[in-house]
């Protein structure tokens, strides 16, 4: 976190701190000033994860001090990778056979993304099996609700609760061989056979058909047709999307893959350096 | 909880009734839950912080693995 203890302050203390992992082996030369180097941009609010390569001094630096080597960072990069694998892992830790994304990493990871200057823009790589209705419908609000540009990409599945996230970014795109499962909610675990159960379970699944409806071009109607269409599924009602499927029904822009989710992407961008006018412009230029 | 997934409940809940055990501790200021595979070893669980910037170090994902020292914990 604090990768340049002390750059930039004055050299009194800039020695404090350098003191400060216990007075190991670390005598301060004669010269006190020059044990900071140079080199060390003395850059204000200095965000070490802006990513500036570090020279040779700021890694012994930071080995002296913080008994760590940190790599290089490789360039900055204004496209952040998110990607959505496995089971989407709720408020049960799943045990370990599956693969899973961990809502509560993810949503910080999006706040992060979100915040950062040196992010323009979300790429959202989907393969996955489904998962918890809130972690996914959280996931997806998250995505949905920030204001840089976003592009999801489906590659080999996006089942279930994968549809609103997929749904979520402001352009989507699906693999011409990947699928999408449109299948009913059910509830794991206990269930009672009251009433109630159903009533719970079809507000739990209005919520999904809210957010996707109002996410794509699909209609209500449709969607609910295509959640329950009988003799596409083997063991359950539903139907699979096949990549140009999801498009012709509204769900998914456009069949394509990795350059052309970057294309979108980088378009977008473009957009809105464009909107936000000439200062902002002048801002992200000078952080590529 | 309510899943919605294609995979079959029994396949996914497989092995839940088994005992996992978890420690937070606190790693050069971060605080996380790991999950200790042998004396020396732990996976990352979760990163309890509210840096943000945390959640995107790649050293601190979950599933990394973490060397533990006893000396961290137990010489302040």
């Amino acid at each position: 976190m604090t990768e340049w203890p002390g750059s930039g302050g004055p050299p009194w203390k800039a020695r404090v701190s350098s003191a400060k992992p216990g007075g190991e082996v670390n005598p301060v030369p004669e010269k006190a000033p020059p044990s900071v180097p140079p080199s060390e941009p003395p850059e204000p609010g200095g965000d070490s994860d802006r990513a500036q390569p570090q020279t040779a001094e700021a890694q012994t630096e930071s080995l002296r001090q913080l008994g760590e080597m940190r790599t290089p960072p490789a360039p900055p990069s204004n496209i952040h990778v998110m990607s959505i694998i496995g089971q989407i892992e709720g408020h049960i830790i799943l045990p370990p056979q599956n693969k899973t994304t961990k809502y509560e990493h993810v949503l910080p990871q999006l706040v992060a993304v979100e915040q950062n200057p040196a992010i323009e823009g979300l790429l959202v790589i989907l393969n996955t099996v489904g998962g918890d209705v809130e972690a996914g419908l959280a996931i997806a609000e998250m995505i949905d609700s920030m204001s840089k540009p976003s592009a999801s990409l489906v590659l080999g599945g996006g089942h279930s609760i994968a549809l609103p996230i997929a749904v979520s970014c402001k352009y989507r795109l699906i693999a011409s061989t990947a699928t999408m499962t449109v299948h009913p909610l059910r509830l794991s675990g206990l269930v009672i056979g009251v009433p109630q159960t159903y009533e719970y379970l079809e507000k739990m699944q209005d919520r999904v058909i809210k957010f996707v409806t109002e996410h794509s071009r699909i209609t209500a109607d449709k969607f609910r047709e295509l959640m329950f269409r009988t003799g596409e599924l083997v063991r359950d009602v539903g139907t699979v999307l096949v990549g140009a499927d999801a498009v012709n029904l509204g769900l998914i822009d456009a069949v394509g893959g990795l350059s052309d989710a970057l294309a979108a992407l980088n378009k977008m961008i473009e957009e809105k350096r464009a909107r936000e006018g000439r200062a902002d412009a002048r801002q992200a230029i000078s952080l590529q | 909880m309510i899943l919605y997934t294609v995979l079959p409940i029994e396949q996914v809940l497989e092995g839940i009734e088994r005992e996992r055990h978890f420690a937070d501790i606190e790693v050069q200021g971060v605080t996380m839950t790991v999950e200790p595979v042998s004396a020396e070893e732990a996976t990352i669980v979760r990163i309890i912080s509210t840096d943000p910037r945390d959640f995107l170090k790649p050293a601190l994902q979950p599933g990394r693995k973490i060397r533990l020292t006893a000396t961290l914990e137990n010489s302040h």
